[in-house]
């Protein structure tokens, strides 16, 4: 009987104790009228502009660039491992670089000069006056970097001295400059960074020095590897500025390398009901491909080796006139504010379902909750120090940004 | 014996394996605005006989009629445990099978005065409701709500008797109880885009009860039950990204009043009959911030009429003979509307009631078997069970035996 008992207990508490399965909702229950209904709505931009910063940092680039194009001038600083203080006297220096791509045709060889660099740099150089239009005094060489894309650029400096220069003790490594060499427009070369890492094997991309000395009457081969490097990105316009022209036009562009920065504004934001639930919402800026200079044309500014993605910030405070702003930088501490958006053809969108979640969920429901009060939103390139590119977009007159929302408007609890 | 212990905790780790949908009571009773399905305030030996508010008892306390406590000689409680399942039918997806086991109530009755006056308090559920559902909207949206909670009362008592043939009873009852939704919404296959909207309901409410009982003949007692309309005060108390939407609100919430009556019939000594009608009018009464809330609403009532055997009072007697017995019949309607249509439900219940120690303690087991709702009317119907078992025992408190 005991048994008995135990065994019908224990059988009725496991019983009872499942998960429930889902049913359809009978109609009594009302589940669309119980709480709220779904609303989708869009917002058009209210006010828009873009900001350019002609000093941008380029820290940490995966990619080096050199050449001309359009007027927009790339040289590089790059600094390798000084060379141990027992080394012999230096007999003879290669370069070995690995070209990635290009930005505008390639339709001959883009002539460098190499150059030693005169003074100390870091790799914020990019931010720093000194170092834009710069020209050392000391050429090392003049040579041509071939037309072909994925190659290996490798070449001799016969001017050993500089080297002989570098040991550890006692003497200064400052590194070498290489930029276009003649003024004319025609490429931007893309070469590995020795923070490439957009492979599986980077390190047979990254730029090395390989150099020979003469030691017990045998020549010694090593290798020297990157220490640092910077790119400078120079914009000299001969005629139109293409920034001053976009402004002109009130159009928008975002930019990297000369980092350019949109800003939205949806003054709509204020009118959505404060009892919403937002699901997701997505940002949709149509992109304008038209070549500044032959309109036909698609854009040959819009870098398409670029990755193609962009994060979207929110303004934490500005002024009327947006002379004075301050980003939004919760997003370093907290993901769920680290929005992510991509070129989706023609427009630039959010990157995936769960980037159109976080905007929503996140961002714009702190606008609901009262915790944002500023309408800006703020886009960049994700990776603006990586290479040059200007991406021309539509602005309030042409074909305005919107804010497609979907939320959820709570009208009644149950009871 | 080595071998049925082996193949007992094989059944039972069968059972613990065996996963069986499961959800709730009833497919009733969640209508919108709904508290719950309303638990009948029955112990066991009342479900199993359908009567219970006129039925005098020396060793269980009367659940439903409060005012009979007095014939209780010394201090006695009753805890009840049941278990409930229903088999529910919706014309599409047949057998939705339903269960639970919960506490059902228990009191505790202290005499004062003997055959006088008595005191008491205990806890009974008033509703209950677990179900979750889902559905797909338009744009591929998924919804689902769980819904699950339901309220209790804890009640102070006195009963008084005036002399053995009338009786009075007046309670104090603190109704409370959390009703709890949980509301997701999502794109299908896109749980990322998941927004939830969580309710607590936090129901809290004073109210008083009056019962009372009275013999007018040798073999007739009769008792009636009135509880006035409760008000509650309900705390709404969302949980949601939005922070308007989680400000939290009171609102009220008037459960109607209710008005029991009972019969029995005593044949001899250990027969009788008895017939119960209770009665809830959930589409007048039932407010909502003071506004009648009418939709789905319907009258609760319950006729029950059943017969009991009770045991003999000779001693060295078989088990069967110190047994109860009992059966009894139930018609009724349910307090909510399905498919805008009365439900009905009716069924037949069983019982008997087991000594523990002879008069002192003893188990009063139920069954109930009927149906609720008509699949041509209700949209569902349902076929239920359920088992009660009521723990009834006394003690010797307050009591100077030397007198």
């Amino acid at each position: 009987m005991k048994q008995i008992l135990i065994v019908t207990t224990l059988f009725l508490i496991h019983w009872s104790c499942q998960d429930l399965d889902s049913i359809a909702p009978p109609a009594e229950l009302n589940l669309d009228e119980r709480y709220g209904t779904f609303v989708d709505t869009t917002l058009l931009a209210d006010q828009d502009t873009f900001i350019v910063d002609y000093r941008s940092n380029t820290f940490n680039s995966s990619k080096l660039s050199v050449g001309r194009f359009h007027q927009f001038e790339a040289g590089f600083l790059i600094k390798f491992y000084s060379l141990p203080s027992i080394t012999e006297s230096i007999d003879s220096v290669f370069i070995e670089l690995t070209a990635l791509s290009t930005l505008g045709e390639a339709s001959s060889d883009l002539n460098i000069a190499v150059f030693s660099a005169d003074q100390d740099w870091d790799d914020n150089a990019n931010t720093l006056a000194e170092w834009h239009n710069y020209t050392p005094s000391n050429r090392l060489l003049e040579l041509p970097f071939t037309a072909e894309d994925s190659s290996k650029i490798r070449f001799a400096i016969s001017d050993t001295a500089v080297f002989n220069n570098w040991r550890r003790l006692g003497n200064t490594n400052l590194g070498l400059f290489l930029k276009i060499a003649a003024a004319e427009d025609a490429y931007i070369r893309e070469i590995a960074s020795f923070e490439y890492n957009l492979t599986t094997d980077p390190q047979n991309y990254v730029p090395r020095l390989i150099y020979k000395s003469f030691k017990d009457s045998v020549y010694v081969s090593d290798t020297l590897r990157t220490g640092k490097n910077a790119s400078i990105y120079d914009y000299n316009p001969e005629a139109t500025n293409l920034f001053d022209f976009a402004a002109e036009q009130e159009e928008l562009l975002i930019a990297s390398g000369i980092a350019a920065r949109t800003l939205i504004k949806f003054d709509g934001l204020k009118f959505l009901p404060k009892n919403a639930i937002i699901q997701t919402a997505d940002l949709i800026i149509p992109i304008k491909n038209e070549d500044y200079f032959s309109p036909s044309s698609p854009n040959t500014l819009d870098n398409r080796n670029n990755a193609q993605q962009f994060y979207l910030r929110s303004v934490r405070e500005a002024n009327d006139d947006l002379t004075h702003f301050v980003i939004d930088s919760v997003f370093i501490i907290n993901p769920r504010y680290l929005i992510s958006l991509r070129d989706a053809n023609n427009y630039i969108s959010a990157a995936n379902k769960e980037e159109e979640v976080k905007l929503g969920q996140n961002l714009l429901q702190d606008y609901l909750n009262g915790t944002r009060t500023i309408e800006w939103f703020y886009l960049q390139y994700k990776n603006e120090r990586l290479d040059l590119s200007v991406k021309r977009l539509s602005g309030l007159n042409e074909e305005p940004a919107r804010l497609n929302i979907r939320y959820f408007k709570v009208e009644q609890s149950a009871f | 014996m080595k071998n049925q212990c082996k193949t007992q905790y094989f059944i039972v780790i069968l059972l613990f394996i065996a996963k069986i949908g499961f959800a709730g009571e009833s497919l009733f009773g969640v209508n919108q605005k709904s508290v719950g399905f309303l638990h009948l305030p029955y112990s066991s030996p009342g479900l199993a006989r359908s009567y219970e508010m006129a039925s005098t008892d020396s060793l269980q306390l009367n659940f439903l009629n409060f005012s009979l406590w007095t014939k209780i000689p010394t201090t006695t409680y009753s805890v009840m445990a049941g278990y409930k399942a229903a088999l529910g039918d919706d014309g599409i997806k047949d057998n939705y099978f339903s269960a639970l086991a919960n506490f059902q109530g228990g009191f505790l009755g202290i005499p004062i005065i003997k055959e006088k006056l008595v005191a008491g308090f205990g806890l009974q559920p008033i509703s209950f409701m677990d179900r979750r559902y889902s559905d797909t909207l338009a744009d591929s949206l998924l919804e689902t709500i769980y819904i699950r909670g339901g309220l209790s009362r804890a009640a102070l008592k006195i009963a008084y008797s005036f002399n053995p043939r009338i009786g009075l009873g007046i309670a104090y009852e603190y109704t409370f109880g959390k009703i709890s939704d949980n509301y997701k919404i999502e794109e299908e296959g896109v749980a990322v885009s998941r927004i939830g909207l969580d309710y607590d309901y936090r129901f809290y409410g004073h109210g008083f009860a009056v019962s009372a009982f009275a013999q007018p003949l040798k073999d007739v007692h009769v008792g009636m039950l009135i509880r006035p309309a409760v008000k509650t005060s309900v705390l709404v108390k969302a949980f949601s990204s939005s922070s308007l939407v989680n400000e939290s609100q009171v609102k009220t919430v008037t459960l109607p009043a209710q008005y029991h009556f009972g019969l029995q019939y005593s044949i001899n000594r250990r027969m009788h009959l008895g017939l119960d009608f209770l009665y809830q009018n959930w589409l007048d009464g039932y407010e909502i911030s003071n506004q009648p809330y009418t939709k789905d609403q319907d009258v609760f009532y319950r006729f029950g009429l059943g017969f009991e055997r009770t045991s003999s009072e000779r001693r060295f007697i078989e088990l069967k003979e110190q047994m109860d017995y009992r059966i009894g019949l139930f018609y009724g309607g349910l307090n909510q509307k399905s498919n805008d249509q009365s439900v009905r439900e009716y069924g037949l219940s069983l019982g008997l009631s087991l000594p523990i120690q002879r008069y002192v303690s003893r188990i009063d087991i139920s069954g109930l078997v009927g149906k609720r709702g008509d699949l041509s009317k209700n949209n569902y119907e349902e076929w239920f069970l359920s088992v009660g078992f009521t723990l009834s025992a006394r003690e010797l408190w307050f009591v100077n035996l030397e007198e």
